[in-house]
């Protein structure tokens, strides 16, 4: 038998179905019974099909875009002098809103980082990652009143993060909690690049908390979200 | 039944082609009854909760993805049926395989033919109920990859998907619980053993 510690790399699949082998099967005969069980009369619940679940996906997204940029065109645009040119708002936005993307791929993608293990290390970095980055490149100064573009911040996320709990339920039959708090992340991010662009406090401290807390906010009611309803 | 004609009745399925689900059905019930049972323990409840995972399937099979392979998608949500029921019955730490029809099953290796004597269906009785009771006794998470791999003849690559974690962490959940058993079969044979010279 080898040691504990070695199985993982000197087993192979087929060395350890040969030594499992050896374990008889106390109930092989009840598992395996000759009459299948039977049939259940057909579901009377709803079973969306496929093309119903992608116009739902759809609908979401539309739904999350458009809440973000009438919020967004609401609020308004900065336009003081801070803000230097067009770039100097656009690219920390386009960086943000990329590793939204990014992380709301891991939580929605199959394959070796989309099964949830990606999601949940993306669901854990991502605030403390923000909030660094705040303080590192913002000037120190005092939080200011950060109310405001909190409850903004929250505004921008949530309803993305409740039209994909909606289209997203039960799709996913293992993780559903780490990929709910990679999706609640992942929205929190977008929100965060986009107050970005409205906010112009330029104190690291605020940013980081009042523009990087419902990162955390969202990526705990995310897990919350994924356990309740995104459990297949 | 072959996996490609389920991943392709799945698909179907997902597709809104009820039709699919009597091959669905067929295919799948009988292995996945099995799973429970072995979780479970009961086949009452494991018949039971064999219908509330197809219930289930059909709730979320338009997420089913293209091209997916059905079988560990369907495993995966047996097994959040019977952790959701575990749960509500707080079963799952505490006793989850001792219920009803728990002794020994005579089918593992039933001896047959002539040779066949008391003392051998005695100690096929006695195994199996070493077997059952360390199942019992041991962590889910090390139960339930040992009874994928052993048992219900699942890949390492789909057993690792329908727990939600890595290969390597389904090879070494499962090989101490091999561990366990084999050295409770080790006692129990040497007990056995024992008994036998005493006779002698």
């Amino acid at each position: 038998m080898p040691p504990e510690a070695d199985v993982r790399s000197i087993a192979s699949d087929r060395e350890l179905e040969a030594m499992f082998a050896e374990v008889p099967d106390p109930l092989a005969a009840r598992a395996h019974r000759s009459t299948p069980p039977p049939m259940p009369p057909p579901p009377d619940v709803k079973g969306a099909t496929r093309a119903e679940v992608r116009r739902r996906r759809v609908l979401a997204l539309v739904v999350a875009l458009g809440w973000s940029v009438a919020l967004l065109a609401w609020i308004g645009v900065r336009t003081d002098a801070g803000a230097g040119s067009l770039a100097a708002l656009a690219v920390p936005a386009l960086v943000w809103c990329a590793l939204a993307a990014l992380t709301i791929g891991l939580a929605l993608g199959r394959g070796p980082l989309g099964d949830g293990r990606g999601a949940s290390l993306a669901a854990w970095l991502a605030a403390p990652l923000f909030a660094l980055v705040a303080l590192a490149s913002s000037a120190p100064g005092p939080l200011g009143p950060a109310s405001g573009c909190f409850s903004t911040t929250l505004a921008l996320a949530a309803v993305p993060l409740l039209v994909a709990t909606w289209a997203l339920g039960r799709a996913f039959p293992v993780r559903a909690a780490s990929r709910g708090a990679a999706l609640g992340a992942g929205t929190g991010l977008a929100a965060a690049a986009l107050i970005g662009l409205h906010c112009a406090g330029a104190s690291g401290a605020h940013v980081a908390l009042a523009h990087g807390l419902p990162i955390a906010i969202g990526a705990a009611v995310g897990a919350l979200a994924g356990r309740l309803f995104g459990r297949a | 039944m072959d996996e490609n004609p389920l991943d392709l009745a799945m698909d179907r399925y997902a597709r809104g082609d009820d039709r699919a689900f009597v091959p669905l059905y067929e295919g799948l019930a009988p292995r996945l009854r099995a799973f429970l049972l072995r979780l479970s323990g009961s086949e009452a409840l494991a018949d039971d909760l064999a219908q509330e995972t197809f219930v289930r399937m059909h709730r979320a099979r338009g997420t089913f993805e293209p091209a997916a392979p059905v079988v560990p998608w369907a495993y995966a949500i047996a097994r959040n049926v019977w952790l959701d029921h575990a749960r509500s019955a707080k079963l799952r730490r505490t006793a989850p395989l001792a219920t009803e029809g728990r002794e020994s099953d005579p089918g593992v290796d039933p001896p047959a033919g002539p040779e066949a004597d008391g003392e051998q269906a005695a100690i096929a009785r006695e195994t199996a109920a070493v077997v059952e009771r360390v199942l019992a006794s041991l962590p889910a998470a090390q139960r339930e990859a040992f009874v994928l791999l052993r048992y219900e003849g699942l890949s390492v690559e789909d057993a690792s998907a329908v727990l939600g974690t890595t290969r390597s962490a389904v090879k070494l959940r499962a090989f101490r619980a091999y561990e366990a058993l084999r050295a409770a079969l080790g006692r129990g044979k040497g007990s056995s053993d024992g008994r036998r010279d005493d006779a002698a």
